[in-house]
């Protein structure tokens, strides 16, 4: 893959990153100059910089061929990368108006800040090519979310999960900076797509041990087993908007490079990294999904779920087809809608109970109907009912499994589908038929939240209502890998 | 078994004593010490790799800035006696021993029966000059501010994210 | 102007969505005018298009509105076709509808506060509107998947409309049975169509019409292709027999006269029950392929028409009497689409829509005027000695001519188009059939012409017992006419219903006239079409039978029954035959025999002994299980920093170990 010379033009191609960094600036200035009363529109400003952003993304940086290397190799300027933005962004969007009215973080500017940051790294990953980009991404992101999963210092809880995420991100990613080392050294090469090249001369131990030790990484980040014993700790305890970004974005993030690379840059050795990948697909869906049968509390049921979601996810890479990648694509797109509503719903019942537990929720469908429909719209997606987004995501992956032949990971995955469908409706069943501890009970909704939950419930509901459109787009951008 | 290879067993055993020292030793400041002794040996293997610069760099960022600061906290928190862990879990530290042998053993292994193609050194210099130039600050300089301009960039407000997540962490809560 | 084509459902379902979200704020007079102009609207859109069509020379056109499904091969889309045929449709059901929306305004104003729940109002119109909008994407739909849509799509709303008031009914069930009943009924022929849709799917890979028919014209077909084109067509045409209530699946329509009436007009006669000759009329291609199918259709239309019209002469109900007429002449049209007669059969369709629910209107015009008078009656006489009696009962009416100036007059008016008198409507509709019958297939010709004779006898029948002799009870007695808003459609069909063979006059012998033969004409663009010259003997043959037959029961109830409690003249002439004839020659009965009550046994056996002894109790074992690996699994997370980094580097070692092997 060939290098482009710096024209003016590429400057076009990383404009949401400048404006993240203009963003960015904003928020700081912002922080300072507002009165302590009017601090609450700090959030207000991140949710529609993000948004702007976005639009901005979505009319000037589709790309128009597919892919290529800009800025010295160090980003690949491709469909995918630019789907993914879009992710990122909707994201921070969301986040940012479910944190607006919360009493512990939304009126510090330093918590958008670290947002923008963190969507900011997460473009980057996306689009990296590079190893030295993509390491200084990485931490961009994961030096961002340490600070927001702890931000709460006071809370015993953030302030353990902060610390433990901290711990293991740090140790992984020494883990996978020593795993770029190796490739490095191996093949004299950074860039991602040269890398393969100049791997295929070298015995199979040497890509394999760098493998591992990237996977290692790149693992942490998706949550797959066995490196997911982070998640249902740092869930539970950051602070619940954080959760809803971590759990989407985070996880769409380390889906991307970890497509990226294992597909531009270890071709060579692909029948050997499918089956692992496979393995640990069926691993981490049905630990995920058995263990998120016993949970008493509503973040860890979700971290364990999402660790579910990953493992379905992680089928479509071990598809090794375009057909999987969309798949993928489409899927995350999906669960960002569709974690974003159960979040925002956990954040906003949090906020009036105090708590988190899920006998809690009993009686929510009396006490606010909207609320207990837009978890029943989230949690019927996640348990994958049709016609919402969440079945056709799953019967994608499915089929692009079966595709490729490995029927026995689809039957594993249609039982883990049948498996988790017990403790979303558990929970359903709870909000629906439970009788509430306080009838009275005011669940105040205040605007920016209404907005950000409708688009994101309307969005699952529509995306799987017409899902013509988004399989072409995720076709499109996995065509581009491949 | 030339010079080379003996000034790098030893301190290779230097280097490994160092950090296994680190981890076990029961005094922070011992340990922060044992740290900068690994640096140090680090420092040499780039010397020995023909790095001066980066070996330099090791010396000046490494064991200087960062070391001092971890001495400068740890002194601020008086933590020079760490105390025991409030949980012990009995038989993690022989599991783990046993994994790291056969971590070891596996490796060894797997590189002893390394198939055809060959990990030796890469192709030497095409020149002298070349040879001379390689790690030099302007080999550096140049490689990083021309291929690498943008993960620089992004270096520096990765540094302003890292720096204001920290003072958000350890800030007093005022009353606002 | 095709494009606009997507509002003729889009109109009916924003009214559906404003009714059903704010139909409370909006109060009822607002609710339903809301509808009507939905309706209304939708039938100007039809308008445009027939417009457009004759701008483009009448050739169909396909307007995609978006992308449905994409599976691999697999490509459906939401699309509209619009060409003669399905324009034809959309006129009557638009048309028809808005008319009978305007009716339900004045008339359901009553009904709800003779039921004594006046806010549920907004939600008649609600379903209605659904209704319509459901009625039209299934006759504009470019597929079978999107016909099938529609297809369920009113089968929900003739669910929700039948059992309207469902809270009522015998033994405070009846109507809610009712409602079941139809569902059930018509999921056994949609069980049907879907297993042709399916059929057609693996055999032909398609399911978009256009591009099914392109296929069938140049394929050919073996022995086994044969077999499953007639099997295709034969459960196309069960799924017909479901919706369009013929034989063997005819049974909800008549319980389905406990919904309201404008519901029974709309749904169970212009509409709904119609949707089963639509579909076949848009499948001819694919019958045409398979001539024993044909048969077997044009037979079971026949013998459902004679059928239907035994049960009719019978009935004391007058909704009940025009639901087996529904039933008769459902089974002429589905016989002349048997014989390949497919202009006659939509000819009939459009007439029958006209004269049926101006019938079914009338008929609720008279219930009410009745209810009016019990009302009134009751409050004269004080307690009546008379029993509370149904007001649908024709025993109890009589004598209301000149009571109901402008209900008598239409109603007569649907009468003698539905007996098949010359010059209205209904003569010229069925003649063409007869006429089809005759030239094709004399032993059907005979059945429906027995079938015909009947229809004017049990129509000749109801108009004497209800209009005519003394009033049989006090409410008769002082039946008031209804507002202007019941009577108004009423009389635009009666309009319809008498000049209606305008739209296809026959022509003689072989010279067609300016203004003839127009339907066939039209419909020539998209169906293939035969028009048959005008045969005397026939025509002559169906009037004078008709004659005779209201000449019959001139006879017979001309002199009408004094009381109520008087023995039905035509059961002295029949004897026990005329007690089978009443109790529908015991058909539901035999049902429950034969189907319900083993079904119902099975039912029980599967739920208790299989389900929850065997299947309930598996799976609660393998949940249990998945409960305990999940508690086992849980004890490893235990917060434990470095268990989990131990852990991982077991896992790591796991992999370098795969990595080793797998090498």
């Amino acid at each position: 893959m060939t290098i482009e010379p710096f024209a003016p033009v590429h400057l076009l191609a990383v404009l949401p990153e400048i404006l993240l960094v203009v963003l960015a600036g904003v928020l700081i200035t912002a922080d300072l100059a507002l009165p302590a009363a009017r601090k609450r529109e700090l959030g207000l400003y991140a949710a529609v910089g993000f948004g702007l952003v976005l639009g901005v993304t979505l009319l000037v940086t589709l790309p128009t061929v597919s892919g290529g290397l800009i800025f010295g190799g160090m980003l690949r300027h491709d469909l995918i990368a630019f789907a993914f933005r879009v992710l990122f962004l909707f994201a921070g969007v969301v986040t940012a108006l479910i944190a607006v009215d919360s009493p512990t973080i939304g009126k510090e500017g330093e918590f958008f800040l670290v947002l923008t940051a963190a969507v900011l790294g997460m473009n980057l990953m996306a689009a990296a090519a590079d190893l030295i980009m993509l390491y200084v991404a990485i931490e961009m992101t994961s030096i961002g979310l340490y600070a927001l999963a702890g931000f709460l210092r006071e809370n015993d809880k953030s302030a353990e999960s902060g610390l433990k995420y901290f711990l293991f991100g740090a140790f992984t990613s020494s883990l996978m900076l020593y795993g770029f080392s190796l490739l490095y050294g191996f093949t004299g090469q950074t860039n991602l797509y040269n890398l393969a090249a100049a791997l295929t001369g070298l015995p199979l131990e040497a890509s394999l041990l760098a493998l591992l030790l990237v996977l290692v990484g790149f693992g942490f980040k998706v949550s797959m087993v066995p490196f997911h014993f982070w998640a249902p700790d740092v869930y539970e305890g950051a602070p619940t908007p954080v959760t809803a970004f971590l759990s989407v974005a985070s996880k769409a993030a380390g889906f991307a490079v970890l497509i990226r690379f294992l597909l531009a840059a270890f071709p060579g050795i692909e029948s050997i990294w499918t089956t692992l990948i496979a393995v640990i697909a069926a691993l981490t869906m049905t630990i995920g999904n058995v263990i998120a049968l016993t949970q008493k509390n509503i973040k860890r049921l979700l971290a364990y779920s999402s660790i579910a979601q990953a493992g379905y996810m992680l089928m479509g890479l071990a598809a090794l087809s375009a057909n999987g990648v969309s798949a993928i694509l489409y899927y995350l797109g999906m669960y960002t809608l569709t974690n974003l509503v159960a979040f925002g719903v956990i954040v906003l019942v949090g906020r009036v109970t105090g708590s988190d537990e899920i006998a809690d929720y009993a009686g929510l469908s009396r006490r606010s109907p909207g609320l207990a429909l837009a978890l029943l719209v989230a949690f019927l997606s996640l348990g994958g009912i049709p016609p919402l987004a969440g079945f056709f995501g799953k019967f994608y992956l499915f089929t692009s499994v079966m595709q490729s032949g490995l029927v026995w990971l689809a039957i594993v995955g249609l039982v883990n589908a049948i498996i988790s469908l017990y403790y979303y409706l558990i929970v359903l069943k709870v909000v629906y038929l439970g009788t509430p501890k306080d009838e009275a009970a005011v669940y105040p909704v205040p605007r920016p939240y209404q907005l950000a939950l409708w688009a994101c419930a309307l969005g699952v509901i529509f995306v799987g209502a017409v899902i013509g459109p988004w399989v072409n787009i995720a076709a499109a951008a996995a065509g581009g890998l491949f | 078994m030339t010079i080379e290879l003996v000034l790098f067993f030893l301190l290779a055993v230097v280097a490994i004593g160092a950090a296994v020292g680190m981890l076990l030793s029961k005094n922070a400041v011992h340990s922060a010490l044992f740290l900068v002794l690994n640096f140090a040996t680090v420092a040499f293997f780039f010397l020995f790799l023909g790095a001066p610069f980066i070996a330099m760099v090791q010396v000046t960022v490494y064991a200087g800035a960062i070391m001092v600061l971890f001495l400068f906290v740890i002194m601020l928190l008086g933590a020079e006696q760490l105390r025991q862990p409030s949980t012990v879990l009995p038989w993690q530290p022989p599991l783990t021993v046993f994994l790291a042998v056969v971590f070891v053993g596996a490796a060894w292994l797997y590189f002893a029966n390394a198939g055809p193609g060959s990990l030796a050194a890469p192709p030497p210099f095409a020149t002298a000059e070349a040879a001379g130039a390689f790690g030099s600050p302007q080999a550096v300089g140049q490689t990083l501010f021309q291929t690498y301009v943008l993960p620089f960039e992004i270096t520096s407000f990765l540094l302003l994210i890292g720096m204001i997540g920290a003072v958000v962490l350890t800030r007093d809560d005022k009353k606002r | 102007m095709f494009s606009l084509v997507p509002l003729v459902v889009l109109f009916p379902l924003a009214g559906f969505a404003a009714n059903a979200f704010f139909g409370r704020q909006l109060g009822a007079a607002r609710a339903g005018l809301l509808a009507v102009l939905a309706a209304g609207a939708a039938f100007l859109v039809a308008v445009v298009q027939l417009a457009a069509l004759a701008g483009n020379g009448f050739a169909p056109v396909t307007v995609p509105v978006a992308e449905w499904l994409r599976v691999g091969d697999f490509h459906v889309a939401w699309a509209f076709q619009v060409d003669t045929l399905s324009v034809t449709m959309m006129l009557v059901v638009a048309g028809v509808g808005t008319l009978i929306h305007i009716y339900a305004l004045g008339y359901m104003r009553e009904d709800v506060q003779h039921n004594g729940d006046p806010g549920r109002y907004p939600r008649f119109f609600v379903y209605l509107n659904l209704f319509l909008a459901s009625m039209l994407v299934l006759v504009g739909a470019d597929n079978f998947l999107m016909l099938f849509v529609g297809w369920e799509g009113v089968g929900l709303c003739s669910y929700l409309l039948i059992g309207f008031w469902f809270e009522k009914g015998a033994a405070g069930l009846g109507n809610a049975r009712a409602a079941m009943k139809a569902f059930v009924v018509n999921r056994i022929g949609d069980f049907g169509l879907l297993l042709a849709m399916f059929l057609i799917y693996w055999t032909f890979g398609t399911l978009t019409f256009s591009e099914l028919f392109e296929r069938l014209k140049t394929v050919r077909l073996d022995a086994t292709g044969q077999l499953i084109v007639t099997a295709i067509t034969l459960l196309l045409l069960l799924g017909a027999t479901g919706k369009s209530a013929q034989l063997p699946l005819y049974v909800w329509l008549p319980d389905a006269m406990a919904g309201p009436t404008p519901v029974s007009a709309l749904i169970h006669a212009a509409t709904m029950v119609t949707a089963g000759i639509y579909m076949i009329t848009r499948n001819h291609v694919l019958f045409a392929l398979a001539p024993q199918s044909m048969e077997v259709v044009a037979w079971i239309g026949a013998a459902t028409a004679l059928f239907a019209g035994t049960i009719a002469v019978a009935q004391t109900d007058i909704k009940r009497v025009l639901a087996y007429s529904t039933i008769s002449q459902l089974g002429f049209m589905i016989a002349a689409v048997g014989l390949g007669a497919y202009v006659a059969g939509m000819f009939h369709l459009v007439t029958h829509a006209f004269f049926k629910a101006l019938l079914f209107l009338s008929a609720g015009s008279v219930i009410q005027a009745v209810e009016r008078g019990g009302a009134q009656g009751g409050a004269h006489a004080g307690q009546s000695a008379e029993a509370h009696h149904d007001p649908q009962d024709m025993r109890f009416m009589g004598g209301l001519w000149g009571k109901l100036p402008i209900t008598q007059w239409v109603f007569l008016i649907g009468a003698l188009a539905l007996a098949g008198l010359p010059p209205l409507a209904g003569f010229f509709s069925k003649d063409e059939i007869l006429l089809d019958a005759f030239e094709h297939n004399p032993a059907i010709f005979w059945v429906l012409v027995a079938a015909a004779f009947l229809t004017a006898f049990y129509m000749g029948r109801q108009l004497l017992l209800v209009f005519f002799g003394q009033p049989r009870s006090t409410a008769a007695a002082h039946a008031t006419e209804s507002p202007a808003v019941v009577t108004t459609p009423l009389i635009i069909l009666a309009l319809l219903s008498f000049f209606g063979g305008l739209l296809n006059l026959p022509k003689f012998g072989l010279y067609g006239y300016a203004g003839s033969l127009l339907l066939k004409e039209f419909l020539s663009f998209s169906v293939e079409a035969e028009a048959l010259p005008f045969n005397a003997f026939v025509a002559g043959l169906s009037t004078v039978l008709a004659l005779a037959a209201l000449g019959l029961a001139y006879v017979l109830y001309g002199r009408a029954q004094a009381t109520a409690q008087d023995r039905d003249p035509l059961a002295a002439l029949l004897g026990p035959v005329f007690g089978w004839l009443r109790d529908k020659w015991y058909v539901d009965e035999l049902y429950g025999f034969l189907v319900v009550t083993p079904f119902n046994t099975l039912s029980q056996l599967a739920a208790r002994a299989l389900d929850l002894g065997g299947v309930d109790m598996t799976f609660n074992n393998l949940g249990e299980l998945a409960r305990a690996v999940g508690a086992g699994l849980a004890r490893f997370q235990l917060g434990y920093a470095r268990r989990y980094a131990l852990v991982m580097f077991l896992g790591a070692v796991a992999v370098l170990a795969y990595f080793l092997i797998a090498r």
